[in-house]
């Protein structure tokens, strides 16, 4: 691989330690990009900005994957008309799922494409939400045929705004909340399962919609709005970038690694009590 | 469970970072299934590093949204996020701006 322009890796260097304005100033440089090749579609500029989270991500995990000498305004570029190319191969197979699927003889091909395509993030979604492999399987089996029944009496119209795939995610959503519900007791806790968004794209981004949180997810990242601006520094620092105490210290202008996880501690436990409080001072609740 | 003492509260971390040895981990996890409250708190901890992550997620894609209307509207771009380079905000300031005008262009044309 080329070596980086200055720029490039002063910029990398910068999303390491946990900088968010060297994301600002990429995402700056590709608008133009993205607005010529994509003409300045809402859409594209979705991507653009999913493409910058996701390597934010990945630059935490030393997982960014960049093409040999690609500059990051290029690999953005990239993920954008990648994102474009599958949405629209996406729109394809949901009008082929939907047409299959409403013949009465022959639809063998939308089950078994359903069942292989869909099953990763089905499957994350429901191990991250105390399933297991096995349950995602019987999900995705009875979420088809609620589909093929709803495409049959027409209550599904397909639509340009809501992907098929979106819509059978609600679906199987909805199925595994009655069917967890039924099943509280013996629930199997796998707690990393589905906990960090895998290599794979599908996964990333269901990861982190709304519907793919729990009730307790959801009010923290409202709750965690709240924090002071320095409780905030701290923890995103800790928990989203992964720096170690000795590299917080050094941001925050403290003297040393101790004072740096004193003051870490101290902002998760308000974090922690404001959460519960919001909770209604149930620490067991789980939804 | 009540609030943990320093060394738990890091030991959780290092499990939810996924920083622990396989044998570490092992004993992780052989708490977690003996100790019920312990589990919850480990649960509890778990939900409250997923929010802080979709909560950061957020707000970058916030951000960027009015970077993006900053930019159509041919509005002067100011970092707003998180750094400690000045080197990089005069560039950013510089970028935007030969980013507005790209967009200027590229509209009247």
């Amino acid at each position: 691989m080329q070596p980086l322009t200055d720029t490039d890796s002063h910029i990398l260097q910068s999303i390491r330690s946990g900088d968010t304005a060297a994301l600002e100033a990429l995402y700056v440089q590709a608008i133009p990009i993205v607005t010529r090749e994509m003409g300045g579609q809402r859409r594209a500029h979705k991507w653009l900005q999913d493409a910058l989270i996701r390597l934010r991500t990945d630059v935490r995990n030393g997982r960014l994957k960049r093409e040999p000498n690609e500059n990051l305004v290029e690999y953005l570029a990239r993920r954008v008309r990648e994102r474009w190319e599958q949405y629209q191969q996406e729109k394809e197979l949901d009008a082929r799922i939907i047409e299959c699927l409403q013949s009465e003889t022959d639809n063998g091909w939308a089950f078994y494409y359903m069942q292989r395509y869909y099953f990763p993030s089905i499957s994350y979604y429901i191990r991250s939400n105390g399933g297991t492999e096995e349950d995602a399987k019987d999900i995705i089996m009875d979420s088809i045929y609620a589909l093929l029944y709803n495409i049959r009496e027409g209550k599904y119209v397909a639509q340009d705004t809501t992907k098929l795939k979106t819509y059978f995610y609600s679906i199987c959503k909805n199925k595994w909340k009655d069917y967890a519900k039924k099943r509280k007791n013996n629930m199997i806790v796998s707690l990393l399962d589905g906990f960090e968004p895998e290599d794979d794209d599908a996964h990333y981004y269901v990861a982190y919609e709304d519907d793919v949180l729990n009730e307790r997810q959801k009010v923290v990242a409202e709750v965690f709005q709240q924090a002071t601006e320095r409780c905030h520094r701290i923890l995103s620092y800790f928990y989203y970038d992964n720096l170690s105490h000795t590299e917080i210290a050094e941001k925050m202008g403290y003297q040393n690694a101790d004072t740096s996880k004193e003051q870490k501690k101290r902002c998760m436990g308000k974090l922690r009590l404001a959460l519960l409080k919001r909770l209604g001072g149930n620490p067991d609740m789980d939804e | 469970m009540s609030q943990v003492d320093v060394n738990t509260e890091a030991w959780i971390d290092q499990y939810l970072k996924r920083q622990l040895s396989p044998d570490e981990n092992q004993r992780f996890e052989s708490r977690m299934q003996n100790d019920p409250d312990f589990l919850q708190e480990v649960i509890l901890r778990k939900d409250i590093v997923v929010g802080i992550r979709v909560a950061e997620d957020r707000q970058l894609r916030e951000r960027l949204e009015h970077i993006r209307l900053s930019v159509e509207k041919g509005e002067p771009v100011r970092p707003q996020g998180r750094t400690s380079s000045r080197r990089l905000v005069l560039w950013l300031v510089a970028a935007a701006t030969a980013a507005a005008l790209a967009y200027a262009l590229f509209v009247w044309a």
